[in-house]
């Protein structure tokens, strides 16, 4: 169902190095203090204006054939989505945002300073994806006490899942009206900062239960995770 | 009897949950409810009786999602539909006299720009087509609920006006803080309600009836207009698949006796809520004694998320955004840079002004659509509200259309034609109007003549039905110099305004020294003065300290900043300023010295040259004693060291350090103090591009990440802007044109953001087509401006197919234009099947290539 968080969302500066392309030289230790500052000013002020909010409903989970599956009234095909949720019965829908607070913040930095919208840019990616992790770590929590565990999630645009299933997604979650997300008509999501994902219910223990990355071909990829 | 002969007269029974109600009656999720209206017309009508035998009042049209994006086919049948069955419900219910239907009127269900795609005008006129519908069909009242965003209520309430005559009652959501989705707050959105004549306001959905009770105080306090407060019942779970509520009908009531005893005039439900709460609402609620809104007399202004009341304390309004006497800024206007506008008002926000006065007009310019332009990427970038300046009809009222919150006005007179032109756009659109106290005699003289023209002014508004409370009085500052009376007479007319009319007042305060030297010493002192004399606006450069000082300083001695935290936050390190200060000048002086002992030839890299800036910052008026006192202590030390670097030593090459570094203060002033010393072009050539030189190789091979090298265009461009003051006028030698866009579909810019950064530093001329850019639009200006370059952007693989449309066209029509394309998932594949020239995999990459095209 629907949470209005209200906790700060740990933000990891490593990642949002990361996602700044520092190659491999991530650590806080080592960089730049002026940078560094700078960093922390941000994430302030992301941490101050970001309202976040998800959604989740689970529903039964039908194989209708090789690669076609059907989650709550949504037929989706694709292969690597069908290998995610392999041996799966159930699944959540979730939608989650840190709100338009984060867009504001990289607009006004593109006018002052374009290094303060880049770092905003990577600290509210690092914060969705962490605010994801959170929902995850709940929801897994959730489904052990039924003796059951969680696939890592996994997203529209993730292998051959197509973007064009997140209309059907936010309609199903009611996510315009329940936290505020959108898509534009090129299914382009608003806020920018936002996650619509598939999670897998299953009987198996399961190593790693927050975002699937193997699956996908780009393997220079900043935000992969492995 | 029409509802609003009811309204604010007796309590108003709104109906309760649509959707969970059709639910049970078998609506799949995912279905559009308002296909029912078609082929579940008996189901749809006796949800309707169901309300209506509850006894509510009002009861809404099952039209809450209908609009032409979701129903491109049979929008009209639907809505006409919705209000038949609404029609046949209340004559079953044998309610015609006394029932209302209200036309459902709820989000569009897409973001509006700027945090989404759709834009303003564009959602006026998808609910005109709806409200149009309705109307016609026989709605007796529009109400618009279930608002997230103020910018789209907004867009409803117009349509609403524009479309038809009935009565408009809107409602917005909040969050458990009491904040909508893009940060309003009940106190914004009431002044912007307020402002477009909405007949109720309040709010529903998403919280339960306990929750909204703060928010429904908050109603009670600013609102003048009737409250509604539909909440749903309490808040959802899932159980076994279905959706459940945990406020059940007996507490929902009672808690709605709670709410209604605030002192609100109409309640209902929301999601949840189901003819059994509605009823036992009305049996509960009905026995209270009723109590109408009572008028408020707030003087308030609002922007998309905050509200400025007026009154309180001295209200702080940015005048920068004003060409007058700027040429830096008239450049801006003829060149259509907007950032540079924008940064004006970002900088005047964090000097700590209130509210930002915008004024575009200038010669040759087309005000209407740079106004509109500006206002509108003002109020993307920041929470301000804004006073739109222009005497320019058309430019007054397409800046009050789009502004999303309620505006001030500069200005109206008491002139027949002033009011004419002025009031009927405040009428429409709200605002807190300046009023000039002038007439067609002019400026009076004398404080009676000021005051009898104010009087004027607040009659002729209230023939428009504007109250008093909306308008601010102008009390004239005129210059001193030319009238030693002038300033008592301003000061005389403010005291009145206060004391005899009751009213609040606006002066432009640097007016006063003109012609005078030390302007700033008049400026702060008259403007003590006319806060003591109750001035409630002013319009000032808040960048200026003496300013600021005057201002932080009466607020402390007046008891209006709790506990000193303004006085405090902005002076605390006040005293460490002036050491600051103290101590470079020291440096100074000790470097100037050394400079006489040295031979002539080493002074050209400009360390020891003089500081001819450093008196702008906060401590510049008292710093001068204190310095003079520290120079000639341990400044022989100091200096010595700064200066006892070779050339050869990076501090000796501070600019060029600076920005390598990426310090953007730092090269700002290292570039003053080249500026002694060197030409212009010499600072550029030594000192800046080398710089960036090094900057872009360390990117290039991986020593520095993309932070470091944007840091450094940023110091460098901070360098530029002093050298482009330091040649006033002489336009700069650029490279080329370059046209810059993220491609249609697509709302993401930043990676353009970055490249237009990186080319201006290299000296390029870059025309930005902004965001979701059609590719006509690129085609059309690369031929008119004759552009070699077109860098394209797009981050989704489904916004790629728009920028191979693009090419295609580009190559058609302007083939020897050369096309390099970037974004998150571009690829040298990619690029390569598009028929892109450059794969621009980094920033860097889109300099080189045009380095390489242009020959440089």
């Amino acid at each position: 169902m629907q949470k209005q968080y209200d906790k700060p969302i740990p933000i990891r500066t490593r990642e949002v190095l990361r996602y700044m392309g520092s190659r491999g030289s991530s650590d806080p230790e080592s960089t730049d203090s002026l940078l560094m500052d700078k960093i922390s000013h941000c994430e302030c002020a992301l941490q101050e204006i970001s309202t976040p909010r998800a959604i989740w409903k689970r529903f039964p989970l039908h194989v209708a054939g090789e690669g076609t599956l059907e989650i709550g009234g949504i037929c989706m095909e694709s292969q690597a989505l069908y290998k995610n949720l392999m041996g799966c019965r159930e699944a959540f829908l979730m939608a989650a945002t840190i709100g338009p607070g984060v867009d504001l913040l990289i607009r006004r930095a593109s006018i002052g300073s374009i290094t303060e919208s880049v770092i905003y840019q990577a600290a509210g990616a690092e914060m969705i994806e962490s605010y994801c992790d959170i929902i995850n770590g709940n929801l897994r929590e959730a489904v052990l006490r039924e003796g059951l565990y969680l696939r890592p999630r996994f997203s529209p645009g993730y292998g051959d899942l197509p973007l064009t299933l997140q209309p059907e997604i936010i309609a199903v979650l009611d996510a315009e009206r329940e936290i505020g997300l959108h898509l534009t008509r090129s299914l382009v999501m608003a806020p920018s900062k936002s996650v619509t994902a598939i999670i897998g219910i299953t009987r198996e223990p399961q190593k790693n239960h927050l975002k699937d990355c193997s699956t996908c071909d780009s393997t220079d990829c900043a935000f992969r995770h492995d | 009897m029409s509802i609003l002969d009811r309204l604010n007269h007796e309590w108003i029974f709104f109906d309760g949950g649509t959707g969970s109600v059709l639910q049970s009656m078998g609506l799949t999720p995912g279905e559009l409810p308002e296909t029912w209206n078609l082929t579940h017309r008996e189901e749809v009508i006796s949800l309707h009786l169901g309300y209506l035998n509850a006894g509510c009042t009002v009861f809404n049209t099952n039209t809450f999602g209908a609009n032409r994006l979701r129903f491109p086919d049979n929008l009209e049948a639907i809505v006409r539909a919705a209000v038949e069955n609404a029609t046949e419900a209340r004559k079953r219910a044998g309610r015609e006299s006394d029932a209302y239907i209200a036309l459902d009127i709820g989000p569009t269900g897409k973001l509006l720009e700027p945090l989404g795609d759709l834009p303003f005008e564009e959602t006026v006129s998808l609910y005109k087509e709806v409200i149009s519908i309705g109307a016609s069909a026989g709605a007796d009242l529009v109400l618009i609920e279930t608002m997230n965003d103020s910018y789209e209520a907004k867009a409803a309430v117009l349509a609403a006006k524009e479309a038809c005559d009935l009565p408009v009652f809107a409602t917005v959501v909040f969050d458990e803080k009491g904040k909508m989705l893009t940060g309003g707050t009940p106190e914004s959105i009431t002044a912007m309600l307020e402002g477009l004549r909405v007949d109720a306001l309040g709010v529903n959905c998403s919280l339960g009836p306990k929750e909204m009770l703060p928010i429904a105080e908050r109603f009670t306090k600013c609102s003048s207009t009737p409250i509604i407060i539909n909440p749903n019942a309490g808040i959802p779970r899932s159980v076994n698949g279905k959706t459940v509520y945990d406020v059940d009908s007996e507490l929902f009531s009672d808690i709605a006796v709670e709410l209604a005893s605030l002192g609100i005039q109409g309640i209902g439900g929301c999601c949840g809520t189901t003819p059994e709460y509605i009823q036992k609402v009305r049996d509960k609620v009905s026995r209270l004694p009723f109590r109408p809104i009572e008028r408020k007399h707030r003087t308030v202004i609002s922007s998309f998320s905050r509200c400025v009341e007026i009154g309180p304390r001295p209200v702080i309004i940015g005048e920068r955004i004003n060409p007058t006497g700027k040429k830096r800024f008239k450049e801006a206007l003829k060149t259509g840079d907007i950032d540079y506008i924008l940064s004006q008002g970002l900088a005047q926000e964090d000097a700590g002004a209130d509210v930002l006065d915008v004024n575009v007009g200038l010669p040759g310019i087309d005000e209407p659509s740079m106004m509109t332009q500006v206002v509108k990427s003002l109020q993307s970038v920041t929470a301000l509200p804004l006073q739109i300046d222009t005497s320019n009809p058309e430019a007054m009222e397409r800046a009050l259309r789009l502004y999303n919150g309620k505006a001030m006005i500069n200005s109206v007179n008491a002139k027949k034609e002033s009011c004419e032109m002025v009031f009927p756009l405040v009428r429409k659109y709200g605002g807190v109007v300046v009023g000039l106290a002038l007439d067609e005699d002019g400026i009076a003289p004398t404080a009676e003549g000021r005051i009898a023209a104010a009087k004027k002014i607040y009659a002729e508004a209230e023939k428009y039905g504007i109250p008093k409370e909306d308008i601010i009085i102008d009390g004239l500052a005129m210059t001193v110099s030319s009238d030693p009376t002038s300033a008592n007479v301003t000061l005389e007319t403010i005291r009145r305004v206060r004391d005899e009319l009751g009213g609040h007042s606006i002066l432009g305060v640097s007016n006063i020294s003109f012609g005078l030297p030390a302007r700033e010493i008049l400026n702060s002192a008259f403007f003590t003065m006319a806060m003591q004399a109750g001035l409630s606006c002013a319009i000032i450069n808040p960048n200026s300290a003496p300013m600021m000082r005057a201002f932080r300083a009466y607020l402390a001695l007046t008891g209006k900043d709790s506990n000193f935290q303004g006085f405090i936050g902005a002076y605390a390190e006040f005293k460490k300023t002036r050491e600051l200060y103290a101590a470079d000048l020291a440096r100074e002086a000790a470097a100037e010295q050394a400079l006489k002992a040295v031979p002539s030839g080493l002074a050209g890299n400009g360390t020891g040259a003089g500081h001819g800036n450093a008196g702008n910052g906060s401590a510049a008026d008292n710093g001068t004693a204190g310095g003079n006192e520290a120079a000639s202590g341990n400044a022989n030390a100091s200096g010595a060291k700064t200066f006892a670097g070779a050339a050869k030593d990076a501090a000796s090459r501070p600019l060029f350090e600076a920005i390598r570094r990426g310090v953007a203060g730092k090269a700002a002033e290292e570039t003053r103090k080249a500026l002694k010393n060197q030409a212009p072009l010499d600072v550029v050539n030594e000192n800046l591009i080398p710089a960036l030189d090094v900057v872009g190789k360390g990117f290039e091979q991986g020593t520095l990440f993309l932070p470091q090298l944007l840091m450094a265009a940023e110091a460098a461009q901070a360098s530029f802007e002093v050298i482009r003051d330091a040649m006033s006028g002489s336009p700069r030698v650029l490279k080329g044109k370059v046209i810059l866009a993220t491609v249609k579909g697509d709302i993401h810019d930043i990676g353009k953001n970055i490249v237009k950064v990186l080319l201006e530093n290299y000296g390029y001329e870059v025309l930005d087509l902004g965001r979701d850019v059609p590719p006509e639009r690129i085609v059309e200006t690369a031929i008119r401006e004759n552009v070699p370059v077109v860098g394209l952007s797009a981050l989704m693989t489904t916004t790629v197919v728009n920028m191979k449309e693009t090419i295609r066209q580009l190559r058609e029509k302007k083939p020897d234009t050369k096309i390099v394309v970037g974004g998150a998932v571009m690829t040298q594949e990619y690029a390569d099947q598009i028929g892109a020239d450059c794969y621009g995999k980094d920033a860097m990459t889109t300099v080189r290539f045009c380095d390489q095209v242009f020959g440089k």
